[in-house]
């Protein structure tokens, strides 16, 4: 009975693993992807991190960012320079974190390192 | 009238003359107050947030890229925030203010709540207790000697709160 019961669980897993794992990595070159840190403390009103929506295009590769710094700041788009799986995008100083960035992404992860030394984990989101 | 009995007091001691000016709009029984360049209308019970505090301007740098920021806090405090901001620039450090006080109104504009109810009264910002830094443009070294020095002056940070929020740092209130 619990063999039958481990052999149904060992199943499922591996039918997951088949059907879900190649429809991410068949995933279309142009699909935006939306990585996030983004959180909200709702009792003093006020958001922290950021939020990178990567746009590519066959002009190269956009790049929506929105920050939280107490205050949610206005969004930005802006060009970013693409080197494999890294890009690279310089923040103007209309708000804080101004500077270069470099995001390198790693799995379902999103590492942005500033130009202060600030290091950031975006997750993927779903979509 | 007891919204008078309260402004009087709260107006004693204000050195600011925004915050004279939101004390006399609530005697007034205008119901509205001027909030960095903005007309925020209030309900009369919003108010009491901050009538009971007295509110003192704030000398600390405030960060251009930031709007409507309202440089008070309650004036048990506020020589302490100067003094704090004071020890971190002595660093070399660029720390600047991203916000202070907040009027009911701002706190429920800013807590994505616009049509009031619960998006104020849940924050020391409205009573002039805490204020935001511009944290995104700090170094990690400079984040530590931030904290470190804020523990000096007894200044308490949101970084310890969940959800976290690293750019607020507070006082809790003497009585």
């Amino acid at each position: 009975m619990n063999i039958k019961r481990i052999g149904r669980f060992v199943s499922e897993i591996l039918i997951f693993l088949l059907v879900l794992l190649p429809s991410h990595a068949a995933e279309p070159w142009y699909k935006a992807r939306t990585y996030s840190n983004l959180i909200f403390n709702a009792a003093e009103g006020e958001s922290y991190g950021l939020q990178v929506v990567i746009l590519p295009s066959s002009e190269g590769t956009q790049i929506i960012w929105r920050s939280g710094s107490g205050r949610m700041e206005r969004a930005l788009l802006l060009d970013a320079i693409e080197d494999g799986k890294n890009y690279v995008v310089e923040i103007p100083p209309v708000i804080d974190g101004a500077g270069k960035w470099l995001l390198s992404i790693k799995g379902r992860e999103m590492v942005a390192k500033g130009p202060r030394g600030q290091v950031l984990k975006l997750k993927r989101m779903p979509g | 009238m007891v919204f008078g009995k309260y402004t009087t007091n709260a107006m004693e001691g204000i050195i600011n003359p925004m915050a004279k000016g939101i004390a006399a709009s609530v005697a007034g029984g205008v119901g509205s107050i001027i909030a960095g360049g903005e007309l925020e209308n209030v309900a009369v019970k919003a108010v009491y947030g901050y009538l009971f505090n007295y509110l003192e301007h704030l000398n600390s740098p405030i960060n251009p890229l930031s709007r409507n920021v309202i440089p008070l806090a309650d004036d048990k405090i506020a020589a302490n925030i100067d003094s704090f901001f004071d020890d971190v620039r002595a660093q070399g450090i660029d720390l600047k203010l991203n916000d202070a006080f907040r009027t009911n109104g701002l706190q429920t504009k800013y807590t994505g709540n616009s049509y009031g109810g619960v998006g104020y009264n849940s924050s020391l910002h409205e009573a002039g207790f805490a204020f935001n830094v511009n944290w995104n443009n700090l170094s990690q070294s400079e984040r530590t000697i931030v904290l470190d020095i804020a523990t000096q002056h007894h200044i308490q940070w949101g970084g310890s709160f969940s959800p976290y929020d690293p750019v607020h740092f507070y006082v809790k209130s003497q009585g």
